[in-house]
Parts: structure tokens; sequence; C-alpha cells
């Protein structure tokens, strides 16, 4: 026969799903971290950081490098002014060459626009080709011995088709169209012997960006690294910082699979009232369960002592046709059962503990044969030394009474039980020898507990507190065919993983 | 054979007590558990019934207080509480069956006769001694399978006779499991019982050793 031949489920499981999912260990999938968002913050704190630091760099450098090629470009412009004469003509000339450096390389030019016509800087010696050209060397421009190189204004071409396809001809700063690299342009306009002049420096704009971008070359790596050590920093603070709320979660934990009863003292000022007042919760709800089970044992003890003395009361002469017998019997049920479901709403699920499989197990199994004679009983107690039930020991006593009581009550000679873990469960198989329960029954059985005016007498009830029970732990029972030809009860309860608790 | 009734609800425990009697029990009774206590360890009992709901001591401390002073009586739990984290505290502390009320009072009956014969070393109902026996479960006598008709005194002494038959048993134990602290001792003398039971049972079955006690035989030839 197969163990799993069924899963005996009754319908109404389902509508205890949220019981089960509220039994449930916390899931480990929570959302977001404390350490996620810290990290998070810190990062995009330190990104940003980075970047402002990396703009003002970036400003400051270039501003200095600004002022410096301002600087040599308005030196040219003086000096040239300087230089500036007109001959009779009305022509303008230099009395000397303006090829000092940097106006010796490709982009450091100059020019002077006069009513007389244009001087401009001679064409440099070493020219640097800008990127994307590969003219062969030599001079760009025909050169002009001596002073500046007098153009004419609306010259069309200059030398025209003698060398490559694209026309050389002088660029017109004042307009600067050429096809070269930009160029950062300060002009001036004077008056040189009474005439209005322009003159023009240049730089090229690389004069400009290139030592900024060098600066940033050094500079990057550097932001960088310290944004690096920064971010290391960031998530080693995290990581310290957050231990201590890790260690209480990890006790939480412990505690709620009973591994440990009460968290240890914080050794932080800010984690102290948390773990006092968690503690003081724990306290209170021990105290309170202890409170109310004593309160139901004397409710227990208030009602059938009466209706025990009333029973005893109740012989052939004033009961003659047993109805008032019945009727007392009817009472009992009842009391009997509100008694168990309110037992059972005090019962300790969710609060964490830890109970040894073994021992509850022994003591039930040494009891039992006591209150039904003639039955016997295999386990391996000892294999399930290292069985731990995440459960209250009153419950687990509960809950396994009233299933092994069952399957004494019905067995005609032989109980087995057995029990294995299977990952975070234990599962622990009943089987008896009895007349078993009709497969259409079992789900009845099982709900028996929950409607009160049934009077089927005793029958099947301890199975039904069982199941609640074990619902309100996480757990299953499911009723099934035994081996031995009886009922197997297939009960599943979450396992705890140690039994230190206290 | 002579029941200790710990039980605090007096309707209840003279309700009970009226039965047991009728039953040949004698009855003593506490109804807290202190006198309990006290009780179990200071007298003779074949067995007790005890509440577990008890005012002073409860009733699984009184019983542990008992095992503890090696008062090994048969105890019956009679509770209110039915719920197995009871059932195992009592066992546990040595109870040795386990009955909630409300109950039957036969089944009461049944079960407290039952703890005296297992508690006397007897496992079956039945005890023969010589042409005499003695149905334990349902109290009843037969000789030469005829039944025995005793009177509640006789009964009592012929029962806790059979029990330990073939020992001698103390007189003044005797007398301790026999008569109620009421008990109109002189006209119902212990001699005059046993006087009585050897017209019934025949003379030599009942011996007495002189200075100790009685002792039920199942006659010479079988000694």
């Amino acid at each position: 026969m197969s163990p799993v031949e069924e899963p005996a489920t009754p319908p109404d499981a389902a509508g205890q799903e949220p019981a089960i999912a509220s039994a449930q260990p916390r899931s480990p999938r929570a959302g977001r971290s404390l350490a996620g968002r810290l990290t998070t913050i810190a990062l995009v704190f330190v990104g940003a950081t980075m970047a402002a630091s990396a703009g003002v760099f970036w400003f400051a450098v270039s501003h200095v490098v600004r002022e410096q090629v301002d600087q040599q470009l308005d030196v040219q412009i003086t000096a040239l002014k300087g230089a500036l004469s007109f001959d009779a003509g009305g022509r303008p000339m230099l009395s000397s060459a303006f090829d000092n450096p940097p106006f010796d390389r490709p982009g450091w030019l100059w020019q002077i626009d006069t009513p007389g016509g244009r001087l401009i800087s001679p064409p440099p010696r070493r020219p640097h080709p800008p990127r994307g050209r590969n003219d062969a060397e030599g001079p760009d421009r025909p050169s002009a011995e001596g002073a500046g190189m007098p153009v004419e204004p609306a010259s069309p071409t200059d030398a025209p088709g003698d060398r490559g396809e694209r026309p050389r001809r002088p660029i017109d700063l004042a307009m600067e169209d050429h096809a070269g690299p930009a160029l950062y342009l300060r002009r001036q306009d004077a008056m040189v012997e009474g005439r209005s002049v322009t003159l023009i420096a240049s730089a090229p704009a690389g004069a400009l960006t290139v030592p900024a971008r060098d600066a940033l070359g050094w500079l990057l790596p550097l932001t960088l690294l310290l944004g690096l050590m920064l971010t290391l920093g960031t998530l080693l603070q995290v990581r310290l910082g957050l231990r201590p709320l890790r260690r209480l979660t990890d006790e939480i934990q412990a505690i709620e699979r009973g591994a440990r009863a009460r968290l240890a003292p914080a050794q932080l000022r800010e984690l102290q009232p948390l773990t006092a007042e968690i503690n003081r919760l724990l306290d209170q709800n021990e105290t309170r369960l202890a409170e109310t089970r004593l309160h139901f044992a004397n409710l227990a003890h208030g009602l059938k002592t009466p209706l025990a003395s009333l029973t005893l009361a109740l012989d052939r002469e004033k009961d003659p046709d047993g109805a008032l017998g019945r009727l007392a019997e009817r009472m009992e049920q009842r009391i009997r059962r509100h008694l168990a479901l309110a037992r059972k709403a005090a019962s300790a699920a969710g609060l964490g503990a830890a109970t040894a499989l073994a021992p509850v197990l022994a003591d039930l199994l040494a009891l039992l044969p006591r209150l039904h004679a003639g039955r016997r009983v295999t386990a391996d107690i000892a294999g399930m030394k290292d069985l731990f039930l995440r459960c209250e020991a009153r419950d687990a006593e509960e809950i396994l009474g009233n299933l092994l009581d069952n399957a004494f009550k019905w067995a005609a000679s032989a109980i087995a039980v057995t029990a294995a873990r299977e990952g975070g469960m234990i599962t622990l198989l009943i089987d008896d020898d009895g007349p078993g329960i009709a497969r259409e029954r079992r789900a009845e059985v099982l709900r028996a507990g929950m409607r009160l005016d049934e009077t089927v007498p005793g029958d099947g009830f301890g199975l039904s507190i069982a199941e609640e029970l074990v619902t309100l732990y996480g757990g299953r029972l499911a009723l099934e065919t035994s081996p031995l030809g009886g009922l197997r009860v297939r009960l599943t309860l979450p396992a705890a993983i140690s039994g230190e608790a206290g | 054979m002579r029941v200790l009734l710990v039980e605090d609800d007096d309707d209840l425990a003279a309700r009970i007590a009226a039965h047991l009697k009728t039953e040949n029990f004698v009855v003593d009774r506490a109804a807290n558990g202190e006198d309990a206590l006290h009780a179990g360890t200071t007298e003779t009992f074949d067995v007790a019934v005890l509440d577990l709901g008890l005012p002073k001591i409860d009733g699984v401390t009184v019983l542990k207080g008992w095992r503890a002073q090696a008062a090994n009586l048969p105890v019956l739990v009679l509770t209110a509480r039915d719920g197995w984290p009871d059932k195992v505290a009592s066992f546990k502390a040595g109870a040795d069956d386990f009955l909630t009320k409300p109950f039957k009072v036969e089944e009461l009956v049944l079960r407290l006769r039952a703890l005296v014969r297992r508690a006397s070393g007897h496992a079956g109902a039945q005890i023969a001694c010589g042409p005499l026996i003695f149905d334990a479960q349902l109290g009843t006598f037969e000789r030469d399978g005829l039944p025995l008709k005793l009177t509640a005194l006789e009964w009592r002494v012929l029962s806790c006779l059979m029990l330990r038959k073939e020992i001698v048993i103390d007189r003044r134990e005797l007398m301790e499991r026999v008569y109620d602290g009421d008990a109109e001792v002189d006209s119902n003398s212990l001699e005059v019982i046993v006087a009585r039971l050897r017209r019934k049972i025949g003379a030599d079955h009942i011996e007495t050793v002189r200075g100790r006690g009685y002792r039920l035989t199942a006659g010479a030839e079988a000694s």
C-alpha cells in the first residue's frame, strides 16, 4: 500500500490557510533592507559629491588655463599694436616678425585689419597638422619674408591648384571661416596713427581644453579612488554598524523556532528599550497564557464537579427512564467541547518553543497502555532523540495524547509509531490495526470539533481538537489507511532546530 | 478495602463516599491538599481517589509528596481537567489511573477494585484460595461454586485476607482497613468477625498467628 495514496485534506483546510501562513516563520523575501537603504543613500551621496567636486575642479582648471591663454593673446595684441605702422600708401606694416612661440604653432594666429589692408601671421614653421588632416609637411602658405604678409582684402584665391585639391588661403580670423580646428579669439579695436584698426589674436580651442582635459586625466582616477574608499567605508560602516541589529534579528528568530527563551540584554543604549520591551511582552504573554489556562482549569472544575454530583444523584428512583441522565450527558459533552476549544485558544502557538519528541512520546506510551489494556505498541523512541518539535510541550502532549489515545481506543491489538524529519518538518505516523475510518468520513471526523451541537459521543472529537492545534502550529493532519489495516494518522509539525529552550 | 477520598466539593464527596460504602469500601475523606498529604503518609489505605484542583496544595503536588514519602498506595486521579498535559503530569507524579468528571460511579468502583487487586500482585480478576474464589472486579465470593453471603464487615475482612492470601496480615493493619472511624468495634470485634467467617468458609482456612495477626490459606494440604 502506498503511503501517499491520497491527500486526505479536509475540505475546509483552504479556509484555514491564513492561520497556517501566520504560523510560518518570517519569510526571507522581506522586501527592502536597512543595509540596502543605508548603502544606497551613502552611494548616491558619494556619487553626487564626486560629480560635484569633479565639476568644480574642471571649472577651476579651465578658468586658470583661459586666464593664461588670454594673457598670452593680449600680450601678442599689445606687441602687434606697438609694432604696427603704415607706409605712405596707407598700407600696414610691422617692424618685426611676430612668430615668437607659441605663435609659431597651428592655431596660434594673429590678424590686423586696417583700412589699408590686412596683415596676418606667417605660416607655422613646423606645422602640426590638425587632427583629421594628413597634409604633407611644408609651409601651408606662401611665406612673406620678414614682416607680416600683406594680403589683399578681397583676394579670391591664393596659388590656386598648386597644392592638393583644397585651396590654401589665409584664415579670416574676423570671420573665422576655416576648415581647421575651432579657434579661440581675442580682438581689440584701436586707433593707430589715426587709423582705426582691429587686432585679433587666436589660440586653438584645444589650448583651453587640452590642459583641462589633461588635468582631468589624473583628477578623475583620483576622484574615483576617493569614491571607492568612501564606498568601502560605507559598506564597512553599514556592515559593522548594523551587526547588533542583525544579532537581534537572529535572536528573535531563535526565539521563534524555540532555540532560546528570551533576548540577551542589549549592549547598545539605542536597542535596550527594544529588547527590554520584547522580553517584557514575552513574559507577559507567558503569564497571561498561564493565567488563562488556570482559569480554564478552574472553570472545568467548577462546571464538572457539580455535574458529577448530579450524575451520581440520578439513580433509578429519581430518573426511571434515564432521560435526566442523558441530559446530564449532553451537558457534559458540551462542556467538554467548549473547554477543549478554549484550551486550544490558550495554546502557545506562535510563542516559539522547542519540545523534544522522544520524552513526550515516552510519557504517553507509558501512560496509555494503563488506560487501554491489551495493546502492543511499536515505537523506536530512542531513534527519535534528535527530533524537536517547534511546539510547546503542553500542546505537543495534547496533540499526541489525543491522536495516540484514539489509536489505542480503536486498535485491535497493535499500534505503531514512527517519526522522521523531512526538511523543516517532522512527520509522525501513527498506525493501528483497528477498524479505521471510511474514506468519506475522514474529513467529517476532523471537523467534529467545529460543530458543537453534533452529538457523537467521544468519537473522533480528540482528532478534531488535535487537528485544530496542529493547524495553529502550521502543521498538517491527514487520515489515511494504515498498512496495519486500521487508521494511519499522518501528523506533520514544524521541526525546531534544537532543544535548548527554557 | 479502605479508600482515601480527596475531594474538596462536599456534595460530590458525600455522594461518592455513600456509594463506595454500599460497595463495601471503608471511606476516609480529606477536603484539602494539606489534610490529604498528611493522611496519605500517616495512615494505611488500599487506594486513594485524588482530585487535582484542591485548596491549599494542588493534587499533583500531594501525589508527588506521597510518592516522595514512600506512600505507595495506588492512586486514581479523579479530575475535571481532561487535557492530556494534566494526564501526563498526573502519571508522571505517580498516578495509577485517571478518571475525568463527570463519571459513572460503577466505573469508579471497578477501577478502584482493579487498582487494589493489581497493587496486591494479582493480574487476573479472580483470586482463588482453596474452595474460595474471589472476583476482585465484581466483588463477589464463591465457595465451591456457590455464592457466599457476607456482611459488609465480613466482606471487608475476607477480601483483605484474600488479596494477601498465604501472607500473615497484622491485626492492627487489618482493623485499619476494615473499620470506619465510627464503627461499633465492640459487638463486631475482629475476633467475632473472624469466627463468623470461619464458620462460613471452613475453620482451617483462616489461621491465627499469635501476637501477629491472621493468615488466609488454602488449607493444611496446600501449605
